[in-house]
């Protein structure tokens, strides 16, 4: 059997690399795997080496070797890498083992004059005949690590987010108003535009009725929900863009300016909505009563919620995949025409039904049309399924945001 | 107090990036401490990670009180907003009251009709005094400062050290400067990064002069190549 040394040749590799993260070994891997696959796979026939298969599993063997040896670095002597990485000192898995196997012992009760684990550096230089000496400095509280937040610290730091959230969010409508007093209509009259447009096709296909429900009001609680997703999307997606200067203060998280962004959008957009509803009322000869108003705002919220948790998410895929960006628009199209803005899933063949009723937003919108009207009752729409995508789709988002905020990407 | 642990941070993106914290230990407990770094371009990541606008790669920061964003520089006063508007954001985050600012802003700085323009329209030195006045507006229990916080108004300079002198007293202050005049005008101590680790040296002109000694150890020593690895007894895919 073909036998190589796989460590000495991972650990240079590993050493080579620009920075030694978890993501970076985890790429060479990949490709050092793919590499040896594509090596077994050519050579399956060769009489000289046909036991070359053998080799995946030793070069697994080794990855597995390193991966130990940083998780030791990390979690028991609280490194971020092993000493090995940044030493030329040639390596073998003997040597790996027997570190491995000896491990230090527990750290000793904290002596007055100890800064345990915390080596209290100091430096000499020669300057000519002068000597520059540095003073050591006490690490002692380095050792217990900053204290809990205690209750009242919660909430005081709850308190800021939401007064700073506060004042980026007034910020924001004045900036977006422009100079001329003129601008805050301007900021209302294009989503208002933007839903005329859809309802006015309605009108002129003349639908007065869609699945029992009046179709301006149909039409109009789904093109706002699906127009303040958009935008919310949009918006978080494309970074803090002119904003992004106001995380030079150190009260200011990324977070708070994406929040007060999304309140902005999804404040602009309920107000829309309730604005077009109430003149469909004024105006339309098709009257409707509301069912449940509570009720259907909560998922204008939840839906609200949704679309931050949908933001974060692209906004991390497009600074990682910056192609999604250019067919973002297109499959926004496309999408637009499968989240339920402008059907109810009741309305569909079986068939298609079972596929469509994966998305989440065709739960959302069908949700608010059923709290709405008196005259729709959902049978497919799940509050459980709704509920739960959100809180998935948010809480990935926000893991999304927290490796971009860690990698200092605020633009 | 700001104590840093195990902290990892690096600078430079692709194969240019390096480490500029490689596991740094280190308390910043004196009152009033000086910063000694290579470059403004790390000068300006490691004042970032001290105030919490960025966050390390690895490792705890943590501070026993509020940090001031670093005072000396303009980037966070948006050109298209007026100072009456910048004044009244900075009030609504930092809690501070707006009038009593407003009046010691007049006090401190010659404004004039610019207080109700755009920023953009503003002369670069009065961006400058205005950025320093409201630094004194919040209390912030760290200051932070980058640069020299002088102007070319020297009535500007006299009242705003006396009123500076008077805001920090009791409180922490972290001054980074390259110049050794300014440094020692307010500091004694000085925390200096050589080779990813922070050092405190006594006098200011002991840690610039471990500055330059280590640029010039880099200035040497610099390209340095890492030896290929030996690939003898590797199989070749």
């Amino acid at each position: 059997m073909v036998r190589a040394n796989f460590y000495s040749y991972l650990v240079d590799k590993v050493r080579a690399l620009p920075v030694p993260s978890a993501s970076a070994r985890g790429a060479l891997y990949r490709s050092l795997l793919k590499g040896l696959e594509a090596f077994v796979e050519r050579n399956r026939n060769n009489a000289e080496i046909e036991d070359a298969s053998g080799l995946v599993s030793q070069l697994s063997d080794a990855m597995e070797l390193i991966e130990r040896e940083f998780d030791k670095a990390i979690f028991t002597d609280g490194k971020r890498m092993p000493d090995w990485v940044k030493t030329t000192e040639p390596r073998t898995p003997e040597d790996a083992l027997a570190d491995l196997e000896n491990m230090p012992e527990p750290a000793l009760p904290p002596e007055a004059d100890t800064h345990l684990g915390f080596p209290a550096l100091m430096k000499e230089l020669t300057d000519g005949d002068r000597i520059v000496r540095s003073l050591p400095v006490d690490l002692s509280i380095l050792r217990d690590g900053p204290p809990p937040p205690t209750p009242v610290e919660m909430l005081a730091i709850l308190s800021t987010r939401a007064r700073v959230c506060g004042a980026i969010l007034r910020r924001y409508i004045h900036t977006s108003a422009g100079t001329e007093k003129l601008g805050y209509v301007w900021t209302l009259l294009e989503p208002i535009i933007q839903i005329t447009i859809v309802v006015g096709m309605y009108w002129i296909l003349g639908y007065p009725i869609i699945f029992g429900m009046p179709a301006i009001p149909f039409t109009i609680i789904g093109i706002s929900a699906w127009l303040m997703m958009r935008m919310i999307m949009f918006r978080l997606g494309h970074g803090l863009g002119r904003e992004a200067v106001l995380c030079a203060i150190p009260v200011v998280r990324p977070l708070d300016i994406m929040i007060a962004k999304a309140i902005f959008y999804g404040l602009m957009y309920t107000a829309v909505m309730l604005l077009a509803l109430q003149v469909t009322e004024l105006f339309n000869t098709n009257k409707f009563e509301i069912q449940n108003l509570p009720l259907f705002m909560g998922y204008w919220f939840i839906f609200w919620i949704f679309s931050i948790g949908f933001g974060l998410c692209y906004a991390k895929f497009i600074h990682s995949y910056p192609w999604i960006e250019r067919i973002s628009l297109f499959m926004l199209r496309a999408v637009y025409f499968l989240s339920g803005a402008l059907f109810v899933s009741e309305q569909l063949p079986t068939g298609i039904r079972e596929w469509i009723l994966w998305i989440p937003t065709v739960h959302g919108i069908q949700l608010m049309r059923s709290a709405f009207f008196w005259e729709y009752e959902s049978t497919d729409a799940s509050p459980t399924y709704f509920l739960v995508g959100t809180m998935l789709v948010l809480t990935f988002g926000i893991m999304c945001e927290r490796t971009l905020y860690r990698d200092g990407v605020h633009a | 107090m700001i104590a840093l642990r195990n902290v990892v941070k690096s600078l430079g993106k692709g194969s240019q990036r390096r480490d500029l914290l490689e596991e740094a230990n280190f308390v910043f407990s004196e009152e009033r401490m000086g910063l000694a770094v290579g470059t403004g371009e790390e000068a300006e990541l490691v004042l970032d990670l001290l105030c919490g606008i960025q966050k390390p790669e690895f490792g705890t920061i943590w501070r026993d009180g509020r940090p001031s964003w670093p005072i000396g520089r303009v980037g966070h006063y948006r050109a298209d907003l007026t100072g009456k508007a910048t004044l009244h954001f900075l009030a609504s985050i930092y809690q501070f009251d707006f009038r009593k600012c407003e009046d010691l802003l007049f006090g401190l700085v010659d404004i004039g009709k610019y207080y109700n323009k755009a920023m953009i329209e503003w002369p670069r030195n009065l961006i400058l005094e205005f950025s320093y006045a409201t630094a004194l507006m919040p209390n912030f229990e760290i200051y932070m400062v980058e640069g020299s916080m002088n102007t070319v108004n020297e009535s500007f300079n006299e009242d705003f050290d006396a009123m500076f002198e008077h805001r920090i007293r009791g409180k922490q202050l972290i001054y980074y400067s390259t110049s050794e005049r300014f440094l020692m005008k307010y500091v004694h101590k000085t925390a200096c990064l050589l080779d990813g680790h922070f050092y405190l040296f006594e006098e200011v002109a002991d840690a610039l002069t471990a500055i330059a000694l280590s640029k010039s150890y880099i200035e040497q020593t610099l390209p340095t190549d890492k030896p290929k690895p030996e690939r003898d007894d590797i199989i070749d895919m």
